[in-house]
């Protein structure tokens, strides 16, 4: 689902905030997939330049990603931004609870 | 340095608790191929590298592996933190039980727990790198064998994924090997 329009269906209460949760991650986890993976084949095609260019893309889409992430749901990172008078970092789950 | 993110790398959720598969599947944790074994492999080799672009990609899938043993970890805790001690007995983990309650620990699938004495470091870039071609061949081996023993669903998509990333880094490090080698005999 498109990022907006998930905004809009949570504000409106259409989309619980679990559901919201799982499907960002699930397009972090793909976004990060896809990091990962260019990474390593400029490690040894240094001089793709095509591959430089979508790896900064994707990193720039990536890192709005998080930051809504971490506004909206909570800190993948303790130096996050922390919502709120909580410490939220510790207090929410770890992803292996995902149960 | 490191950072640490509080998130998987790719989506770990098994169907239910099974005691026998996981006491197969901890080998991917703490057993001779397993991504413990690799992420320390890696670390430790890329000081020794003869250039930067061998110790980024060293640096890299070293850091990779350490996502993967979150992973596996993962799946070890979820296929037992439920089960009961009888269920654990019943799988031949009273011994573990005895030893780590539910707690995991960095064993192999017959319980033989971790050690460094077979992690290759030979000061050697070639040896190195074909030492890692190895490694990573073993480790797409045994998640092979791991998927052939799994009757859990959730778990053998896990396990696929970590195999078709041992693919990946077999054809980065045959590719730096590669490379490496021309350079040697001066073709670049």
């Amino acid at each position: 689902m498109d990022y907006a329009v998930m905004t809009q269906a949570m504000a409106s209460n259409r989309i619980s905030k679990t559901d919201k949760s799982k499907q960002m991650m699930k397009q972090l986890q793909e976004f990060e997939f896809a990091i990962v993976d260019l990474t390593l084949y400029l490690d040894t095609h240094s001089d793709d330049v095509r591959a430089i260019s979508r790896l900064q893309e994707l990193v720039a889409q990536r890192n709005d990603l998080r930051e809504e992430y971490a506004k909206l749901i909570g800190p993948l990172m303790a130096c996050q931004v922390n919502v709120g008078d909580e410490w939220q970092w510790a207090e929410q789950d770890f992803p292996w609870d995902n149960m | 340095m490191w950072v640490y993110e509080k998130k998987l790398m790719y989506p770990v959720k098994v169907d239910g608790t099974d005691c026998g598969l996981a006491k197969m599947i901890v080998t991917a944790y703490g057993g001779p191929d397993g991504e413990l074994g690799a992420s320390l492999r890696y670390m430790n080799q890329r000081y020794t590298m003869p250039n930067n672009k061998l110790k980024a990609l060293l640096t890299d899938i070293g850091t990779e592996e350490m996502a993967h043993m979150e992973m596996v970890a993962a799946l070890v805790y979820q296929l037992t933190h439920k089960a009961t001690r009888q269920e654990m007995e019943a799988a031949g983990m009273a011994g573990h039980f005895a030893d780590h309650g539910k707690a995991l620990f960095y064993v192999d699938a017959s319980g033989n727990p971790f050690t460094v004495v077979g992690l290759g470091a030979k000061d050697d870039p070639i040896t190195d790198l074909t030492e890692n071609l190895a490694a990573e061949q073993k480790a797409r081996a045994s998640y092979n064998h791991l998927m052939e023993l799994s009757n859990d669903k959730g778990a053998k998509d896990v396990l696929n994924f970590l195999r078709e990333r041992e693919i990946v880094h077999i054809q980065r490090f045959g590719e730096a090997l590669s490379q490496l080698q021309k350079e040697f005999l001066g073709d670049k």
